[in-house]
């Protein structure tokens, strides 16, 4: 069973922070296609990963400020470097970079003193490992080490549980969200086994998607769901299109964009986990922080039509729709300023009023089957307005 | 053609019973979804003559975006109203909205899309977001305040190949 916190979270922050911000490379993905060339660069960009201004406790604030209920942050990615001190490997940050400390730790502290969950990225490969074999960059090794490299495959397994579980007994997150899991058929990897040692050892921690078909809930990532995921899930998404630190990439999504995306999410009952890519010194790229503070602007005004809500699947309104959990406030999201009033397809005999957020009546015309709505200017946050629908009884009785 | 003419064209009834008064805009945004529930409009007596005018001279100029169309996209693809053309080759987007509003179309997977106005023809201005394996992403629509229509600003996405969609979860893609 999934932690009912997570269902409730709607909103999450996914922090890809690694050596590849020295240089801004692509995390991991650098060398996957070009090992022989580019992964003895890749790698020296560990001597200029400094955290030099590494300060979680302002991340956990600002994304306190913002509503997010959680955060995710990459302990390890495909490059295999771990941001804790791993007595399983020397590969990490604090044996071999200038940050040379754990930079988990006060991560998790940072986040729970703020009342946030704790997310931790550990992906399942891990492509600088002697043991480990990626099928792309030598792919005839790769066939024949999954045809005979048995000793080395286990001993890699024994390897990879051994670093999980250093990492569950060392921070005990809520959440773990795997990742490259996609190199392996399950069978090998014995995700069947992994999901029943995780419930063993950590029965509360929230598992995502990648571990096969074993996990808690879904993972659709950039490309946004067009029909509505069964079960719970989660949609990530960059700010710009980089998931790391990119300085060449400067196509940022406004926070109009932003917080339409996440209103859509949640009027399709998901949670939005958003990326931000910090800087090898630790900090946030002020594009992305602005576009953080302006989100917050929107959830702090509009948070009962976010949080305690259901979807509503009916074609009641052109726009985002919620309901509350006893089913008599609707949630409608108008998404631009109207050129003049809009349709709700609720029978005016059904309603007990219609407000703005802060409980002020709004003004509507009954006309049969539909009201129709003038929105008042000052509701728009970043071109997006909630308004509210009182109803006399509940959603379902209403508009039958 | 007379307005009488039109009206019968695109399926919109003046009935003899009395009922609210509507704008232009008002009468666009119910033919639209009446299109899309593939019933005619019923205008109740009492409108303006001048309303009424106008809203058979849109209809007239924008011939295209009303005739022979069906049921559009669902609300999880666009959230404001949309029909596609008969042979499924074009979408007729129909806002009701200022510029500067951020438009997201989500999963249209043709690779080849024109988007216009209509009925100028002149070129929307458009942005994507990236998707993922099979997931097309999404195409952001940007319009300014002087492209918008005092009552409705109609914009064609018109591709030469029937408009496929993404129907899927956005799930990631795996290797196995």
């Amino acid at each position: 069973m999934i932690q009912p916190w997570f269902n409730e979270a709607k909103l999450g922050i996914f922090i890809h922070y690694g050596i590849y911000a020295n240089k801004g490379t692509a995390e991991s993905w650098y060398f996957r296609f070009s090992r022989l060339t580019h992964y003895k660069p890749y790698m020296r960009q560990i001597n200029g990963f400094t955290a030099s201004k590494y300060d979680p406790e302002h991340w956990a604030e600002l994304f306190n400020e913002l509503g997010a209920r959680y955060a995710v942050l990459t302990t390890k990615h495909h490059d295999g470097v771990a941001l804790f001190d791993t007595e399983l490997s020397d590969l990490s940050v604090v044996k071999k970079s200038p940050a040379g400390r754990d930079l988990v730790a006060p991560y998790c502290e940072a986040l729970r003193n703020k009342g946030l969950k704790v997310g931790l990225y550990f992906t399942q490969c891990d492509w600088s490992h002697p043991d480990y074999t990626a099928k792309t960059w030598k792919p005839l090794l790769y066939w024949y080490d999954r045809m005979t490299g048995e000793k080395r495959w286990k001993r890699f397994k024994v390897f990879h549980r051994a670093q999980l579980k250093e990492l569950i007994t060392k921070f005990s997150p809520d959440l773990i969200w795997f990742d490259g899991d996609w190199e392996r058929p399950q069978k090998e990897w014995d995700m069947k086994g992994l999901k029943e040692w995780l419930t063993d050892l950590t029965p509360k921690t929230v598992i995502n998607s990648r571990i096969g078909s074993y996990g808690d809930y879904a993972t659709p990532e950039q490309q946004m769901p067009t029909v509505r995921p069964d079960g719970p899930w989660e949609y990530c998404m960059t700010i710009n299109d980089s998931w790391g630190y990119r300085p060449r990439d400067n196509h940022f999504k406004s926070p109009e964009q932003i917080i339409r995306i996440f209103s859509e999410v949640v009027s399709m009952g998901g949670n939005l986990l958003l990326d931000v890519g910090p800087k090898e010194d630790g900090t946030i790229l002020p594009e992305e922080e602005e576009v953080l503070r302006e989100l917050g602007k929107f959830t702090r005004a509009n948070e009962k039509a976010i949080w305690g809500t259901k979807p509503v699947n009916d074609d009641i309104f052109d726009g985002g729709k919620t309901v509350s959990a006893d089913g008599k406030t609707v949630y409608l999201f108008q998404y631009g300023e109207p050129v003049e009033s809009v349709p709700v397809f609720i029978p005016a005999k059904e309603i007990e009023n219609v407000t703005n957020m802060n409980g002020e009546k709004i003004d509507f015309t009954a006309d049969g089957d539909k009201i129709w709505v003038t929105i008042p200017e000052n509701a728009f946050i970043h071109q997006t307005a909630v308004f509210v629908v009182n109803l006399k009884s509940a959603y379902e009785e209403a508009i039958k | 053609m007379n307005r009488t003419e039109i009206f019968n064209r695109f399926g919109v009834k003046l009935s003899d019973e009395a009922g609210m008064t509507y704008s232009c805009g008002q009468m666009i945004r119910l033919l639209v979804r009446a299109k899309s529930q593939g019933t005619e409009l019923v205008i109740p007596s009492g409108q303006s003559e001048e309303t009424l005018d106008r809203f058979a001279s849109f209809l007239d100029s924008r011939a295209e975006a009303f005739l022979n169309v069906k049921k559009g996209l669902d609300s999880y693809r666009f959230t404001a109203p949309s029909l596609f053309s008969g042979d499924g080759k074009s979408l007729y987007f129909f806002l009701f909205t200022h510029g500067g509003a951020p438009l997201m179309v989500k999963g249209i997977k043709n690779k080849k899309t024109n988007i216009t106005f209509v009925p100028s023809g002149k070129k929307v201005e458009r942005d994507k977001s990236l998707g993922l394996g099979e997931g097309p992403g999404a195409i952001w629509l940007c319009l300014q305040e002087k492209d918008i229509d005092a009552y409705c600003t109609v914009i064609k996405l018109q591709s030469n190949k029937k408009i496929e969609l993404y129907n899927g979860t956005g799930a990631p893609i795996t290797q196995n």
